[in-house]
């Protein structure tokens, strides 16, 4: 093999422009396919970063949904959450109600997303500055005229100049008099938070549930997300399979789970991805077919020169396979620069789409998307190589021999 | 003209021919190249194969050296039938025993003359050590010594045809086949070569020319003419 080897690359050496530019070639399209790897998944390995970062191993959502994504609720979540926290290797089970409020400010009124903990201190947001919500529940229902606590992301203190200290009226409506299911309840801020998925321009707050459940007039117990901590990543299968049988109204979603559910939702990237991974991958089969082939049409008498003094079919044939392989192996540094020098801007070109939360990123490199990579244009090299091979292998010596010293 | 000429049965032949006759179906009818050739090549001595063009020269050479199989008929090269033998057998049998010089040496362009000489001897699977110094050695003994790092592009003709015979050496085999390995060079390069063949059939190895040039031919202790496919 080394000898073959040694063979093909001084072979390639021959024509040393000519090598270089299908390199060249080799190089961009393999930056295509780079990218176009680093797209379909990448969304879903970002999510998986981002899930793994929070914390959360088990997500319980009404059945059939993602978190988040609509109105729907657990029933007795409250409950439910209960239950899960007091089953073994739970280190915690957060019930989190989501909805949309209208936070009034002077004369001015905006939306915000506003999730709605048990307490402070659950993981669910981050902390950047201030103070957290309070550690007990909220226990005062009816109110006793005070503000409520709440925590704001940077968003709002960026867009509408809310600051810690701050006093605004958090209701289910926009204005007094809109109809809608509205109370209306004074806040004061005291922090602000990251929520981790954010949209660029989206308000968000957290809020306690009781709290919450006042501004929207909500019956009490509901939840729009169960968020589980677990003391040991290996028995999170265990813990959801045990949810789900206890409560068949819910979808208990491990990590990997709810990026197959999501990634469902994306398919349309990794479609685009395969598309235009698969006519990579063609150019570059194209490209070195047909040079290796111009190159063995080149020298048909060394080649039957080599069968004569004793090479065999397979070995010439492996020569000129090896010929194929050589050129993508060579054109992998190029196509790995190209492609990451490009995924940067394709990444912030996608980011920029409306909808697309801030921590999210579409083209994520990692050992997985570079060896997938460098496997398919190894291969292709290889393939490429296949039908010039086929000519060698057949290639008779006598008649070629015979038209050789014809011409 | 007969048919055939009776061989002189060598009881030491390398390769024995008989009867052999070569097709070579082309669209516009079969050409019989061979029409029934028997003959044996014998180790120790030069053989030089005269005939006009077109007579089947290289062909008989083809199907003595076993790149090519006969139609019908029987070549024996040591021993083993030809026809009888996979294809990577013969590639095998090629490599250990049989060396091949062609009018158009075939050198590799991209190769030194010692990588060009080395290559069989890669092929062979010869420790590394042993085939550079063969390789070193058939240089010196065809007279390129000093020329080892060159590529054929910068040798001359004769040169060149030197390093092709090192090449067809490298195994040490038995026989040595050259189709016209004179047909490219002067008078004088030309008849260096020839010497140079002569005295390795004297060495023991079975030698076969195909040639044009009657000078070449007068070298060889053996000379056999064909017409259209036959022995004369
Ligand atoms: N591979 C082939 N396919 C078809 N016909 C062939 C082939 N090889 C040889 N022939 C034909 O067989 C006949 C003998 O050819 P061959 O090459 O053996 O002649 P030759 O004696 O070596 O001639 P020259 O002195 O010109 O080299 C010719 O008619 C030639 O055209
Ligand atoms: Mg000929």
């Amino acid at each position: 093999m080394a000898a073959l080897s040694f063979l093909a690359w001084r072979t390639l050496r021959r024509n040393p422009v000519r090598t270089a530019l299908v390199i060249l070639g080799l190089g961009v399209t393999g930056a295509l396919l780079l990218d176009m790897t680093m797209l379909s998944g990448g969304l879903q390995a970002s999510l998986g970063q981002l899930l793994s970062r929070l914390g959360f191993a088990i997500r319980v959502v009404p059945k059939g949904t993602l978190p988040f994504s609509g109105d729907a609720q657990i029933p007795d979540g409250d409950g439910l959450a209960a239950a899960i926290a007091s089953r073994p290797g739970v280190a915690a089970a957060v019930p989190v109600l989501a909805t949309n409020v209208y936070v009034r400010r002077g004369g001015a009124a905006f939306a915000s997303f506003a999730v709605g903990v048990p307490r402070g201190g659950t993981g669910v947001y981050g902390m950047l500055a201030g103070r957290d919500l309070p550690g007990g529940a909220a226990d005062d229902p009816e109110g006793d005229g005070g503000p409520i606590p709440i925590v704001v992301n940077e968003n709002m203190v960026r867009l509408d100049g809310v600051r810690i200290g701050d006093t605004v009226v958090v209701a289910g409506a926009p204005a007094r008099g809109v109809t809608g299911p509205s109370g209306a309840v004074r806040a004061r801020v005291t922090g602000v938070a990251d929520f981790y998925v954010d949209l660029a321009t989206q308000r968000s707050m957290a809020l306690r549930t009781g709290d919450l459940r006042r501004v929207r007039a909500m019956a009490p117990g509901g939840a729009s997300l169960i968020l589980v901590r677990v003391s040991d990543p290996a028995r999170a299968g265990g813990i959801a399979a045990w949810i789900g049988a206890r409560e068949p109204r819910v979808d208990a979603l491990t990590i990997g789970r709810f990026i197959a559910r999501a990634g469902a939702r994306l398919t349309y990237f990794n479609q685009f991805a395969a598309i235009l991974s698969t006519l990579s991958l063609l150019v570059s089969f194209l490209l070195v077919t047909s040079i290796v082939t111009l190159s063995l049409g080149e020298r048909l008498g060394e080649i039957a020169m080599l069968r004569a003094l004793g090479m065999t079919r397979f070995r010439v044939g492996a020569l000129v396979v090896l010929e194929g392989v050589i050129l993508s192996a060579l054109s992998l540094p190029g196509a790995f620069a190209l492609g990451l020098g490009l995924s940067g801007p394709l990444d912030a070109i996608l980011r920029g789409a409306p909808g697309v939360p801030e921590s999210l990123h579409f083209f994520t490199f990692g050992p997985g998307a570079a060896a997938r990579t460098a496997a398919m244009l190894l291969v292709t090299g290889a393939a490429g190589g296949v039908y010039p091979a086929a000519v060698a292998v057949r290639l008779g010596i006598a008649p070629t021999l015979h038209a050789e010293v014809q011409s | 003209m007969t048919a055939e000429v009776a061989p002189v049965r060598a009881p030491g032949a390398v390769i024995e021919a008989r009867d052999v006759t070569k097709d070579y179906r082309m669209p516009g009818g079969a050409v019989r190249a061979l029409r029934g050739v028997s003959l044996d090549v014998e180790p120790n001595r030069c053989l030089a194969i005269l005939g006009p063009s077109g007579c089947g020269k290289s062909t008989l050479l083809h199907v003595l050296g076993g790149v090519d199989v006969p139609t019908a008929g029987a070549v024996t090269i040591l021993g083993r039938r030809t026809s009888a033998m996979s294809d990577a057998a013969l590639a095998a049998l090629r490599l250990r025993h049989i060396g091949f010089v062609f009018q158009r040496f075939f050198l590799l362009p991209m190769l030194t003359a010692e990588e060009n000489v080395l290559l069989p001897m890669i092929e062979a699977g010869v420790p590394a050590g042993e085939r550079r110094a063969r390789a070193r050695a058939l240089l010196a003994r065809v007279g390129l010594a000093a020329r080892l790092r060159h590529r054929p592009g910068e040798l001359s003709g004769g040169e060149m045809q030197r390093v092709a015979i090192a090449r067809a050496l490298a195994n040490r085999p038995r026989i040595l086949l050259a189709d016209e390995p004179t047909g490219e060079l002067d008078e004088a390069t030309g008849r260096e070569i020839g010497t140079l063949l002569r005295e390795l059939s004297a060495e023991g190895l079975a030698v076969v020319v195909v040639t044009h040039n009657p000078e070449l031919a007068a070298l060889a202790g053996r000379q056999v003419r064909m017409k259209d496919g036959v022995i004369t």
